[in-house]
């Protein structure tokens, strides 16, 4: 896979000084204490311990970080979790490497790759909760559910889960495609956000925090 | 004083006319237990010899007699005689009173809940035991028209007293000897009869068998009931066990009483009224605390074996979702394991045909396309699987992964790419159908990306009530016999054979500088009886 990536950054015009390559967890962290990066490709299938670890490490040192996921297998809940966690995006080892180097360049662009079940499944995250933690019946009085999501991001979410591409959206909605792109991030954002508050929320109710 | 005069009388003394009872001639007043008191005033005594005549009114048949007299100071006789007047007077009618209230509570008792016979049977005894023990105060034989029908009647009574004590103690310790029972009331009904139509001459004797029978029987089921209430030592029939014991103690000294051998004539029976009503009161109170106990009880056991139950249902349940979702995930598996069988099955088995029958030496371009064509199969079958929420998919649904990716793929490339759907949410076909759709789909348009150098492709797709059809239009140069899937033909090939598996029609044409492929599937037997399924 190493080798694959190479030829494909390399094909993408960057020099073999600009790649940095490390084989587990370990190294990476002694990499990126080393220089800065401008991007990250990450495959969660590293040998000493969790990718999405590193990915949350990573995005909470640098937010602006783009860090891409790779994955052997498609399945949604890596993906997702990868996500939450700060991933700008994700790519499967099982595409031709034009599409692989098409999601790279798309990310380093500022780009942000979206699939359609990941969509779906955002959709679900985010309708799928009552409004307000559990619980707290004495908070503000329960009005309709509020999802995190705009209206429009969530109309985006839904396009994006019937197949469509980014450009064809930008084309539907009237936007640029830039402004979809960046609405997208803000998705991913809020997915990571959401997550995080959640995580709060828990360790709270678990005692973990004052 | 005088304690008794059996039947009635009349007393004299000095020739002068002290008391008479009002009928000296049958029907003879019943003044039999009727104590009388005398204050012998001055004028009427004389001195020395006084003369007391007394006139005794009876019948040979009933123990005629005359009771003892005492003579007295006033004071201490006048005590004496209140004594017997409370013991032949109002103690009897306290008695009536307590065995009418026995009876009239008893029998509507049963009368409202039939099951418990042995309170029916004890009202009626009670009720048999008043009529008897009327014979105590009344002083009339009213309403028979002379005595010897108030002692037959008042023999009957008695009679039928001590049968229904028998029944009772039978029923009270929830016995039933249903032919004894028969034969048991058989003969009390012929003792019956036997009083009614027995002559005058012979009364006395029949009399005293009826009163020796019963008495026995009495007795007889007094100890039965004894064994009973020890065996079982239930609290209620030792309680009333004890009543018993009274019982057969009064009913020993009344018998020696009736039959003359104890020089009385003061019958205790009816006396022990009250004491069968304590011990009743006290049975009905045990058992009224045992039912409640039974009624608490049978709540706590109620609640234990309702929550018992509810347990087992969840668990039940619980089990029988395991099971189900067990199931589904077998049935997710079998269904990938077909998808895998299906979509890469045919392809690998054309391939490995394809190599084999290949001359030495295959160009590792059409190795390559093999390759890629099976990754491709796998790529759908994967994406199929992964977005398998549910064991319903729409075509809608499985497209969405296939059109997004290609889409990418055109827009890189900078060819426009189109598409129209229609109806293709509502389309639920079988997972090996959908593939071969997809397959279709994905052929046709890598085709276009890779050898058309159109730009601007545009694909329909629409799902109607007659038939699938997807249409692929192009601008591109169309079929040159160029490229090297063409003359294998391993991409035009497989997508034939899938069409013809959907049992639809597999065109390509090119004209006026469009290339059109289009697959029309009509519905027959397969794809309608998933329609029948889903709609």
């Amino acid at each position: 896979m190493q080798l694959r990536l190479r030829s494909i950054l390399t094909a993408l015009g960057y020099t073999d000084e600009a790649l940095s390559f490390s084989g587990s967890i370990a190294e990476a962290h002694a990499l990126l204490a080393d220089q800065p990066f401008a991007m990250a490709l990450i495959d969660v299938g590293l040998p000493d311990g969790n990718g999405i670890d590193l990915i949350r490490s990573l995005h909470a040192a640098d937010p602006a970080l783009p860090i891409l996921v790779i994955s052997t297998w498609s399945t949604e809940q890596i993906i997702v979790s990868a996500l939450q966690a700060g991933a700008t995006g994700y790519m499967l080892k099982d595409r031709d490497d034009m599409e692989i180097g098409f999601s790279i360049r798309s990310a380093l662009r500022g780009g942000a790759p979206i699939d359609p079940f990941v969509a779906k499944r955002i959709l679900q995250l985010m309708d799928a909760e009552a409004p307000g933690p559990a619980g707290q019946n004495n908070g503000p009085p329960p009005g309709p559910p509020s999802s995190p999501l705009s209206p429009r991001e969530t109309e985006i979410l839904g396009l994006v889960s019937k197949g469509l591409t980014n450009l064809e959206i930008s084309e539907i909605l009237s936007l640029s495609r830039l402004t979809v792109e960046c609405h997208i991030k803000n998705i991913y954002k809020k997915l990571a956000v959401k997550s995080r508050t959640e995580a709060l929320f828990e360790a709270r109710a678990s005692g973990l925090l004052q | 004083m005088l304690e008794y005069l059996n039947m009635a009388g009349a007393v004299y003394l000095n020739d002068v006319l002290l008391d008479s009872d009002p009928r000296l001639l049958e029907p003879l007043t019943r003044a039999w237990n009727t104590p009388r008191y005398w204050l012998l005033s001055p004028p009427v005594l004389r001195a020395g010899t006084n003369t007391l005549l007394i006139r005794v009114s009876g019948l040979a048949a009933y123990q005629p007699g005359l009771g003892m007299l005492h003579v007295g100071e006033p004071n201490v006789i006048h005590e004496r005689y209140k004594h017997e007047r409370r013991l032949r007077h109002d103690l009897q009618f306290f008695s009536l009173a307590v065995t009418a209230t026995l009876g009239c509570f008893f029998l509507p008792l049963w009368l409202m809940r039939r099951r418990e016979t042995a309170f029916g049977w004890f009202g009626l005894m009670s009720l048999a035991a008043w009529c008897y023990e009327l014979n105590q105060v009344a002083t009339s034989p009213w309403p028979f028209a002379d005595n010897h029908g108030w002692e037959i009647a008042n023999s009957i009574a008695f009679l039928l007293y001590s049968a229904s004590f028998t029944m009772f103690v039978l029923r009270f310790c929830e016995r039933r000897y249903p032919r004894i029972e028969g034969a048991f009331w058989t003969l009390v009904a012929s003792g019956a009869l036997a009083l009614v139509f027995t002559p005058h001459a012979h009364i006395q004797v029949m009399r005293d068998i009826m009163a020796a029978l019963p008495g026995l029987t009495y007795f007889a089921s007094c100890i039965l009931f004894f064994t009973f209430a020890w065996r079982s030592r239930r609290p209620d029939q030792l309680i009333l066990s004890l009543c018993v014991a009274v019982f057969i103690l009064v009913g020993i000294h009344d018998f020696l009483v009736f039959f003359k051998v104890l020089d009385s004539n003061i019958y205790y029976a009816a006396l022990t009224s009250p004491i069968q009503l304590i011990s009743m009161a006290m049975v009905l109170g045990w058992r009224f605390v045992a039912n409640l106990r039974r009624i608490e009880r049978f709540n706590e056991e109620l609640n234990l074996k309702v929550s018992a139950a509810t347990e087992e249902l969840a668990a039940t349940l619980k089990r029988q979702h395991e099971l189900e979702v067990v199931n589904v995930r077998l049935g997710e598996r079998l269904n990938l394991a077909h998808d895998l069988h299906d979509g890469l099955g045919g392809t690998l088995v054309s391939s490995i045909a394809t190599l084999e029958h290949a001359p030495e030496g295959i160009p590792s371009e059409r190795f390559l396309t093999i390759l890629k064509e099976l990754r491709d199969d796998l790529r759908i079958v994967v994406d199929a699987a992964s977005s398998h929420q549910f064991a319903e998919t729409s075509l809608a649904d499985m497209i969405a992964p296939l059109r997004h990716r290609l889409t990418r793929l055109f827009e890189n490339q900078q060819i426009a790419c189109h598409w129209q759907l229609s109806g293709i949410d509502r389309c639920y076909l079988a997972a090996s159908d959908s593939l071969d759709v997809m397959r279709i789909l994905q052929e046709g348009l890598t085709n276009v990306l890779k050898h058309s150098r159109a730009d601007r492709v545009n694909t329909e797709l629409v799902y109607s009530a007659q038939s699938l059809d997807l249409v692929i239009t192009d601008n591109g140069i169309g079929l040159t016999p160029e490229p090297v899937e063409w003359q294998t033909g391993a991409g035009m090939r497989s997508m034939q054979r899938r069409a013809n598996r959907l049992g639809g029609v597999f065109k390509i044409v090119h004209a006026s500088g469009n290339t059109v492929l289009t697959v029309h599937i009509p519905y027959k037997s397969k794809v309608a009886k998933e329609e029948k399924l889903t709609s």
